[in-house]
């Protein structure tokens, strides 16, 4: 049975960690450290969460075109042009389990300041969350695409 | 998860109204085959408007598609 939007869950999983994962990768060596405070330091720290967010965005985009063209022509069916009350429901609860895993990492991370951590720990807390976030919307759509709502 | 409750017989109606496929009739409701996929296999319990609709496509009243708890004998 083809299940466009199970297929799609499990590719946005997949790419979400690949892309983290390389991204990472890419940019640890640019990393000097723990110790610095410096507004060099924040500037890494900045430029590292604009450019995961937009490599992330255009990576996504990619792979989902090359995604739709590979499931249309192995299947010959045609991705949905709307969304249901079935896809919005299912939407609706990765987005709250989404916000509530990036809410409390949220919390978190400001708690770092508070016991005095650096603030790289802060920034790694953050972007941390962030990834654990879209993972959890992910695999949200996955288990209620195969469990039911 | 929560039980799903509302039963349906659409595989069994579909099946009497022309061997209707899935795809037919989740064009006919206006939603995707995926969502006929999971009111099929219990998995998820329709709007009130959808049931309406799948009922309205059937041309029968509500309760002789979709019933609330244990599915009725017949």
């Amino acid at each position: 049975m083809h299940d466009l939007s199970r297929k799609k869950s499990i590719v946005s999983l997949i790419s979400a960690v690949l892309i983290f994962v390389f991204y990472c990768l890419y940019m640890y060596p640019q990393y000097h450290g723990g110790a610095v405070e410096s507004s060099e330091a924040f500037r890494f720290w900045g430029s590292f969460v604009l450019s995961l967010t937009l490599v992330s965005i255009l990576a996504h985009i990619l792979i989902s075109i090359v995604f739709n063209i590979i499931f249309r022509i192995t299947t010959g069916e045609k991705e949905a042009t709307f969304a249901d009350e079935l896809d919005r429901l299912i939407d609706l609860k990765a987005f709250r389990n989404s916000f509530f895993v990036f809410v409390l990492g949220f919390l978190l991370a400001m708690g770092s300041l508070v016991i005095d951590q650096p603030s790289q720990v802060m920034f790694m807390i953050l972007i941390a969350s962030g990834f654990i976030s879209d993972v959890t919307g992910s695999f949200t759509k996955l288990y209620h695409y195969r469990r039911g709502v | 998860m929560g039980k799903i409750l509302v039963g349906n017989h659409i595989r069994k109606l579909r099946f009497n109204h022309n061997e209707m496929t899935q795809q037919q009739l989740a064009d006919k409701v206006g939603v995707t085959r995926q969502t006929i996929v999971a009111l099929e296999k219990g998995n998820y319990s329709p709007s009130l408007e959808l049931a309406f609709r799948i009922a309205h496509a059937f041309g029968l009243p509500l309760e002789e598609v979709f019933f609330y708890g244990d599915p009725p004998s017949e």
